[in-house]
Formats: structure tokens, C-alpha cells, sequence
């Protein structure tokens, strides 16, 4: 292992023989694994543009003969495409404000009043995080199905009223940061607690605020399980669930190449939040490892 | 009460309600739930420690149990490896680097079940030619003959920790913080003593990154034992070979609605689940090192 940071390929030109080999072996290898990570997207990319039959055919013809958009066009005729999209961003969308306030509010009140339980009530939120969610998952669902809420969205987002102890904890520590000195200006000022947190907490709060909607955005995105227990008609399906009944085998529809476009379509979410605001969620997860590691 | 303890209460009241509403109060039910015989339709019937003796005479269950055991055993020390190994080619600044970092980052944001179902095709074995996934088609290229992966009782296990693989740039964003924080001083010494690199990476790199690598094999091993999607939307052709705890759960609760036998095995994974974890953090004592 050589220990020199190698900025740029100048300091590499005038490196001996041997490091330069290894330079090259490692970067050799860097962009094998490169091209074996990015194969998946390719495949699945080029599959989307092409008609069913000729996905699976070798040899694997990568950049399409002739580009089939009807694949995408299809979508929104044979496939209530933007219904199951609009059902997934509803749901991300009340999550995410749900999440972020009720965390907020819950973060607000150990990181910010004295109370002789609150050291000890905080190690309770971490602790309730140990719960294994399977435990409570039968009897919620029949409290829910007692309530009348089965096929509807009420069992996937009220209990998101409620603060998650992860968030609870990243927002505490994240508020504990924030100086005293201002809260107590702004109360000299005459303002009350909640006013403080609206006017003071939230705005500096806005790094770990977006962190927290970008984890909450991909894991509702991502949500299969919930929704596969809860909704029951098809027009309530979440994109996520409708791909897994549109999925072949399931239904008996072998359109490929659409299932492939559909698939390609359910990712560009995540990946359009990842690339703009790649750098606070960078941020959050440092954050979260240093507590964690 | 004063003002501020008032506040305090107010405050903290949302997380205090869900908590007793969704947390204590079901799993108190759930608790009584296993207990009984209970399809919904009919009022619970108390049976005593009837589905537990049933769970265990269940040949379903101990098949499954195994193959979550191999998702948790197999699987997760692979991918902590592949994670050390990509964090490893990726921590210096070389050129470029961003660009392969992301690169590595990506595919772990896709959760969900559009890049399973895709992995399923990717997976496909093809028959004479025909219908033959991404992988296969690869390996051909290079003169192997493919597996049949989830259509073959050796491979599906494996197909399903492959896919997970793909994921490894989520702890690899852990490791590259912790690999930057090895003290130069310590790789230095190390130097001087004349250690060759291995050496170095055993005695200095590993113990300095231990933290790190014991929370990922602990989260791991803890989301591991309830995977439910991989099996679900990658089921082999026979779904024996690939099925979970948590999908036995899942089949009975929602699909059988036998919620007491289901009630029951939930409280087995939780006990299988703390053993394994305390296991783990005894064992974590004895290798991971703390400043």
C-alpha cells in the first residue's frame, strides 16, 4: 500500500516503474467492478427500448437496433401508470410531512426542557427502536381492521404522527447543537416556545430536515410490505405494489419491455433526489455513522 | 408543575400516545395472541402453548429458519467484505474518484421492488439459448455455462445474496469515513517497523475500523433475520429453497389468517433475534476495539 495521496496525473508521471504498475493494476480492477456495478442499469436501460422478444437474446445487443418508446408510451395506455405513481407520492408526500413534524416536535422537547425523567425517557426512545417490528404487526393490523382503515392509506401514515425514534434522536442531537443564547434572546424578545421553535429551531434545522425527508422519501418509495398487507383494490396500489402484481407470472402479462420501462420510470425518483441533495444526505449519514460506529 | 415540565410533556406527548397505541398496546395483544387460535371470524379461542408446540413440530418452519440462518451467516459477512474491499479501492483521492464512488453509491438507493423484479430477469437461466438473463449471457460470453439460480436448489440462496451485493454502497459510505480516520502516525510506526502491508491491514487498519464493521454485521445480521422482499418478489421454483422467517409470518398472518400461530412464531424470531444479538455483542467485546 503507498501511503501518498495521488492528486493528479501529474505527480503519477514522474512516480517509479512499480507504482505505476500498481496504479494501473488498481485502476484496472476499479473499472472492472465500475462496469460489472453499472451492467444491471445497462441491460435493464437498453431492455426498455426494446421489444419483448428481443431482450433475452444473445448475444446481448446493448444499444438497441432501433429504439422502441412505445415501451414508455404504452405505460400510460395499458397501465394506469400516473394513478400508481400520484397513490406513491401521496403516501411519501404525508409521511414526509407527518415524520419530519412530529419528530420535530418530540426532538424539540428532550432537546430543550428540563424534566428529572428526560435523560431517562430519551433512553427509552433508543430503546424502543430494539423492538422488532414483527411483534406488533398483527395486532396493528387488527386495530386498523377494527377501525374500518383496511384498503385505505390511514394505517400507512398515521402512525407516522407520532414521531420514529431514529429521527427523534438525529433531530435531538442535531437541536442540542444549536446555542441556548438564541432561544433565550427570542424569548426576551417575547416570544413563546413554539415560536421559537418555528422562527429559530426550524430554520437552522434545515440540514437534518432534508435528511430525514430524503431517508423518508426512498424508504415509503421502497415500501412493499405495508402496503401489500393494508390496500386490497387495485387503484389505491402504490407504484411499488402495482409492478409486483404487474409483474409476469403474476397476472400473466409478459410484456417485457414495458415491465422494464415501468421499472426504470420507479427509480428515477430516488436517483433525481440522490443527485440534488446528494450532499446533505452525505452530511446525514456521517452523521448517523459517527453515533452508530 | 411548573411551565417548563408542562412543556416537556406537551412536547414529547406525540411520541408517548404512538408509543402506547402502536408499540405497548399490541405487542401486550400479541403476546395473548399467541396463545390463542384466532382467524378473525371467530372470537379467540385460548389454546395455551398449542401453536408454539405447533411451530416447532412444523417442518416448514425449521426449513425456513435455515434458509434465514444462511441469509444471516453467509450472507452478511459476504457483503461486509465486498463493502471493506470496494471502501478500500475507493478511499484515497485518486481521479475520478467521485464519479466511481457514486457510481458504487447508486445501485443501494434502489430499495423496493422495481430493481428485484428486474434482478429476476437478470437472473433467468435461459433453455437453449432463449430467454437467457444479463448473467448468464455474460458468463457465456467467457465460456461458462450458467447456473439455473433460483430455478436450481444450490443456487437460489446465492442468486438472493448476489442481488444484495449490488447494495454494498451503503456500508461502503459508512467505511470511508472510518478507513479516512486510521491515524497516519499509527500506519507510519508501522512502516518503520518494517510491517509489510498485510500486516498493516491486520494490525492497524482492522482494529481501528472495528466499530464500524461490528455495527454493520449487527444491523445486518438484525435486518437480515427479517428480510421478507428478496423472497417474496425472487422466489425460487420452489419456494422452499428461498423463503423466510418473515415470509412464513407474512403467509400465515395475511394470507391464512391464522394471526395466533403467526402471533407466535413473531415472538420466536424475537427471542432468535435477541440471542444472536447478544451473542454478537459478546463476541464484539473481545474484537472490536474502542479509543
Amino acid at each position: 500500500m503507498n501511503n501518498k495521496q495521488i492528486k493528479n496525473l501529474k505527480e503519477i508521471s514522474v512516480l517509479p516503474l512499480k507504482v505505476k504498475l500498481l496504479i494501473a493494476l488498481k485502476y484496472g480492477f476499479l473499472i472492472g467492478l465500475t462496469i460489472v456495478f453499472l451492467i444491471p442499469l445497462v441491460w435493464t436501460l437498453s431492455g426498455s427500448f426494446k421489444p419483448s422478444g428481443r431482450i433475452f437474446t444473445l448475444p446481448i445487443q446493448w444499444i438497441p437496433a432501433t429504439f422502441h418508446w412505445e415501451n414508455y408510451a404504452n405505460l400510460l395506455d395499458r397501465f394506469p401508470f400516473f394513478r400508481f405513481a400520484l397513490n406513491s407520492l401521496v403516501l411519501v408526500g404525508f409521511n414526509m410531512v407527518f415524520t419530519i413534524i412530529s419528530s420535530l416536535l418530540v426532538a424539540y422537547g428532550f432537546a430543550r426542557f428540563r424534566h428529572p425523567w428526560n435523560q431517562k425517557l430519551f433512553i427509552f426512545v433508543l430503546a424502543t427502536m430494539m423492538i422488532p417490528p414483527q411483534v406488533t404487526l398483527i395486532p396493528q393490523f387488527l386495530i386498523f381492521s377494527k377501525l374500518g382503515w383496511v384498503d385505505s392509506y390511514l394505517p400507512l401514515i398515521v402512525p407516522n404522527l407520532f414521531g420514529n425514534a431514529f429521527n427523534i434522536f438525529l433531530m435531538r442531537q442535531f437541536i442540542m447543537g444549536i446555542p441556548r443564547s438564541l432561544d433565550e434572546s427570542a424569548y426576551m424578545d417575547g416570544a413563546n416556545s413554539f415560536k421559537i421553535l418555528t422562527k429559530i429551531i426550524v430554520p437552522l434545522c434545515m440540514p437534518v430536515i432534508i435528511t430525514i425527508g430524503v431517508f423518508t422519501f426512498n424508504s415509503n418509495w421502497n415500501d412493499f410490505m405495508g402496503p401489500l398487507i393494508y390496500l386490497s383494490t387495485q387503484a389505491k396500489y402504490p407504484l411499488q405494489l402495482a409492478l409486483y402484481t404487474l409483474d409476469a407470472g403474476r397476472q400473466g402479462i409478459t410484456d417485457f419491455g414495458m415491465l422494464f420501462a415501468a421499472s426504470i420510470v420507479a427509480l428515477i425518483p430516488p436517483m433525481f433526489l440522490f443527485v440534488f441533495l446528494q450532499k446533505h444526505v452525505m452530511a446525514g449519514i456521517k452523521i448517523g455513522g459517527s453515533i452508530k460506529g | 408543575m411548573n411551565n417548563e415540565k408542562k412543556k416537556f410533556w406537551l412536547y414529547i406527548a406525540p411520541f408517548i400516545i404512538g408509543f402506547t397505541l402502536f408499540t405497548l398496546g399490541p405487542m401486550l395483544a400479541s403476546i395473548y395472541l399467541s396463545f390463542t387460535r384466532y382467524d378473525v371470524l371467530t372470537s379467540a379461542e385460548w389454546i395455551g402453548i398449542g401453536n408454539y408446540t405447533s411451530l416447532f413440530q412444523n417442518d416448514r418452519f425449521w426449513t425456513l429458519f435455515g434458509n434465514t440462518l444462511y441469509y444471516v451467516f453467509i450472507g452478511v459477512p459476504i457483503n461486509v467484505v465486498a463493502s471493506l474491499i470496494v471502501a478500500l479501492v475507493l478511499y484515497r483521492n485518486i481521479p475520478a474518484i467521485s464519479f466511481f464512488r457514486t457510481t458504487f453509491y447508486l445501485p443501494s438507493i434502489f430499495g423496493g421492488v422495481a430493481i428485484l423484479i428486474l434482478w429476476n430477469y437478470m437472473l433467468a437461466p435461459g433453455f437453449q439459448g432463449e430467454n437467457v438473463g444479463v448473467i448468464n449471457a455474460l458468463l457465456a460470453m467467457v465460456g461458462i455455462d450458467g447456473p439455473g439460480w433460483l430455478s436450481d436448489p444450490n443456487w437460489a440462496k446465492p442468486a438472493i445474496i448476489m442481488t444484495q451485493l449490488w447494495g454494498v454502497g451503503g456500508n461502503m459510505l459508512i467505511l470511508l469515513p472510518a478507513l479516512a480516520s486510521v491515524p497516519q502516525d499509527q500506519l507510519e510506526a508501522a512502516d518503520i517497523d518494517g510491517a509489510s502491508s498485510i500486516r498493516k491491514f491486520f494490525s492497524v487498519v482492522i482494529p481501528q475500523i472495528s466499530p464500524s464493521l461490528f455495527f454493520m454485521l449487527t444491523m445486518g445480521m438484525i435486518n437480515t433475520f427479517k428480510m421478507f422482499n428478496e423472497p417474496m418478489i425472487l422466489p425460487g421454483a420452489d419456494r422452499q429453497w428461498t423463503d423466510t422467517l418473515m415470509v412464513h409470518l407474512y403467509s400465515n398472518a395475511f394470507e391464512n389468517y391464522r394471526m395466533g400461530y403467526a402471533s407466535a412464531l413473531a415472538w420466536v424470531m424475537f427471542v432468535i433475534i435477541m440471542f444472536f444479538t447478544l451473542i454478537q455483542l459478546g463476541l464484539g467485546k473481545k474484537w472490536v476495539h474502542y479509543e
